[in-house]
């Protein structure tokens, strides 16, 4: 983990309101792992003052490179939107505990919606090179979106070659629905049966679901998943402060350990922001 | 030229410099060393400790407003025991900063036995009193907007321990000159100020609050005027006893400010979220500041601001 100033190499807009960016930044580019993120210092002044967290889509180590996809929501996305290619960006990062692979992952489902689809590429792009221990992962995506033209990445997943399934809220594009009617669909159909069990996946470390995007939507899939008997690592969103587990602002109730109160919230910047999708307590959203 | 002396007194405590890190904004030291050598600082406050570990306030706790952001953390933190024994020792390591513990409780008793347990424990040069908490024996009042209750607070700590004792003001009062005197005769050594002012952002679509407690504890940037104006009447009422400066501190200007208005020292809060890199830029900084000013001392700064000769007596705030 760093604090660099950035080369901005490449900035531009691929959905409305989401942008790409390019940086130049070798050290994070090496350590950098799917579900991690960057906090950016947006501006300089002290209006906005805090930096954005923003996840990481992709790290070339042998470009040094790193990517990211951002939305516009405020008057911080607002000032970084502005930014010219060929200025520096003021990066602290790589940040947060990723996304687990378990050794003998077989089949993994991703499932994300809108902003929260890059991380999930990272992941996909990992998951297609490192192999279970019955050969290849075999990897099946979920993408919604409003529209069409609003979904993000879907090139992407398409250059991997991995099974990609895509919901819109109109039908413009895939399915006419949600990602979760889109893994219904899937999982009622799904591979690896156990005997004895009364779901294919109970208890099953080769299956895994993995989730980023709006909370109903992980609520929903967590939900989902959960009847299933399917293990689930979800990606969690909440503002920040420091992003280095300092200031405690970050946190998140998760299911309490017995005995010990303070264990209660935990940060999403430091013990997230993956965490076990049965560990999060979602009704408060 | 020689290099200033960045040096500091504050009363019974010698700082390599007088660049301090604010409770609370910088955790227990560990998180920041892996970005710079932390040794380079003139003291570390710790986050509040609490005789009992505290899960903290519901989320949504911090929300960004205009130049400042709104906390509502709730004092979590790991207790004093698991401090002791986790936090401690990496502090008890370091070779330059002052550790400097921030005590907090609901109860005079409460800061009693703490100040008490920790202060056998080597590594710790100075106690923080938070006195910006709620007293439930005064029902949920804080301690530190009543001068009575500052005092009677401030004494009982100051018998338990002997160790160097810091009173962090709250600006959440109408006279901050009666707490700071009821404090400094009630035995604290120094005084810090400010703590954060009590504030509410809404959010205007959902009819809520943005933070899950409605209020909480406004830093940065937009308190600075507040800070500065409450920094200069105490030190203008209460020249002798040495004050650390707090209040949205992002540059080596910034403090300069603070040490004019009669600051021996200051306090890096939520500047650390903006750049993790501020204290010691700030501190790099204020060398530059001297050095550029042929100041051969950093001491020269503390109280030197220049005030209209008919403003000199009692300082009365008023505004328009
Ligand atoms: C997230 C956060 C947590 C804080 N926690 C504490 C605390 O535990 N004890 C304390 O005395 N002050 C605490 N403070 C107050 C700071 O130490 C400081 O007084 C205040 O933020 C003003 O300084 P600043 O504008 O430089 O941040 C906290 C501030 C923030 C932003
Ligand atoms: S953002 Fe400060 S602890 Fe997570």
């Amino acid at each position: 983990m760093i604090q660099v100033k950035a080369p901005l190499l490449l900035h531009r807009r691929v959905a409305p309101e989401h942008f790409l960016m390019r940086l130049l930044a070798p050290v994070i580019a090496r350590e950098a792992r799917p579900g991690q993120f960057l906090h950016i210092r947006v501006g300089s002044g002290d209006n906005p003052l805090l930096r954005r967290p923003i996840s990481l889509l992709n790290a070339d180590r042998q470009a040094g490179t790193v990517d990211l996809i951002y939305k516009v929501v405020g008057s911080g996305t607002a000032v970084l939107a502005k930014l010219p290619a060929g200025g520096r960006l003021d990066l602290l990062g790589p940040l947060g505990h990723p996304f687990e692979i378990p050794g003998g992952l077989q089949e993994a489902f991703l499932a994300g919606g809108g902003v929260g689809i890059p991380p999930l590429y990272f992941l996909a792009k990992e998951l297609v090179k490192s192999r279970g221990s019955g050969g290849k992962v075999k990897v099946r995506v979920f993408l919604g979106a409003r529209t069409k033209e609003w979904l993000i990445c879907g090139d992407l997943f398409k250059r991997l070659k991995v099974e990609t399934r895509v919901a819109t809220d109109d039908g413009s594009l895939g399915r006419k629905g949600s990602v979760v009617d889109l893994m219904k669909a899937a999982l009622r159909m799904s591979s690896p049966r156990k005997r004895g069990s009364d779901s294919p996946f109970r208890g099953n470390d080769e299956v895994m679901l993995f989730m980023c995007g709006p909370t109903p939507m992980m609520a929903a899939g967590a939900a989902l998943a959960r009847r299933k008997g399917l293990r689930a690592q979800v990606s969690l969103e909440e503002r920040m402060g420091c992003a280095m587990g300092c200031c405690l602002g970050c946190v998140v109730e998760v299911a309490a350990e017995p005995a010990s109160s303070h264990a209660r919230f935990q940060r999403v910047c430091t013990e997230g922001p993956v965490f076990p999708a049965e560990a999060v307590v979602w009704s408060r959203s | 030229m020689k290099q200033p002396d960045l040096s500091i007194r504050l009363g019974p405590l010698n700082l390599q410099n007088p660049v301090m890190t604010a409770s609370g904004t910088f955790g227990y030291g560990p998180e920041y060393h892996r970005l710079y050598d932390v040794n380079l600082l003139g003291g570390i406050v710790t986050k509040s400790i609490t005789l009992k570990p505290r899960p903290g306030n519901p989320a949504p706790r911090i929300y960004e407003t205009p130049s400042g952001m709104l906390n509502s953390i709730g004092l979590q933190n790991v207790g004093v025991e698991a401090f002791v024994k986790t936090k401690l020792p990496f502090l008890r390591g370091l070779r330059g900063p002052k550790v400097i513990v921030s005590l907090a409780g609901e109860s005079v008793s409460e800061y009693v036995a703490l100040a008490r347990r920790l202060d056998g424990e080597k590594g710790i040069d100075g106690f923080e009193l938070n006195i910006s908490c709620p007293n439930c024996e005064q029902g949920g009042m804080e301690f530190g907007v009543d001068p009575r209750g500052t005092a009677r607070l401030v004494k009982a700590v100051a018998a338990a321990t002997r160790r160097p004792l810091i009173v962090k003001l709250s600006p959440n009062v109408t006279d901050v000159v009666a707490i700071a005197r009821a404090a400094a005769g009630a035995g604290a050594q120094i005084l810090s100020l400010i703590n954060t002012l009590v504030g509410l952002a809404v959010d205007p679509a959902r009819w809520k609050p943005r933070i899950a407690t409605v209020t909480g504890g406004l830093s940065g940037p937009a308190i600075r005027p507040v800070a500065l104006r409450m920094v200069w009447q105490v030190h203008r009422a209460l020249p002798k006893i040495p004050l650390i400066g707090i209040g949205g501190i992002l540059t080596a200007a910034d403090a300069v400010e603070f040490m004019l208005c009669g600051a021996s020292a200051f306090q890096v809060g939520t500047a650390n979220y903006v750049n993790p890199q501020a204290p010691v830029e700030i501190l790099q900084g204020l060398r530059t500041y001297l050095t550029e000013r042929k100041l051969v001392s950093a001491k020269k700064l503390v109280g030197g601001l220049k005030v209209p000769r008919v403003l000199r007596g009692i300082p009365k705030v008023v505004a328009g």
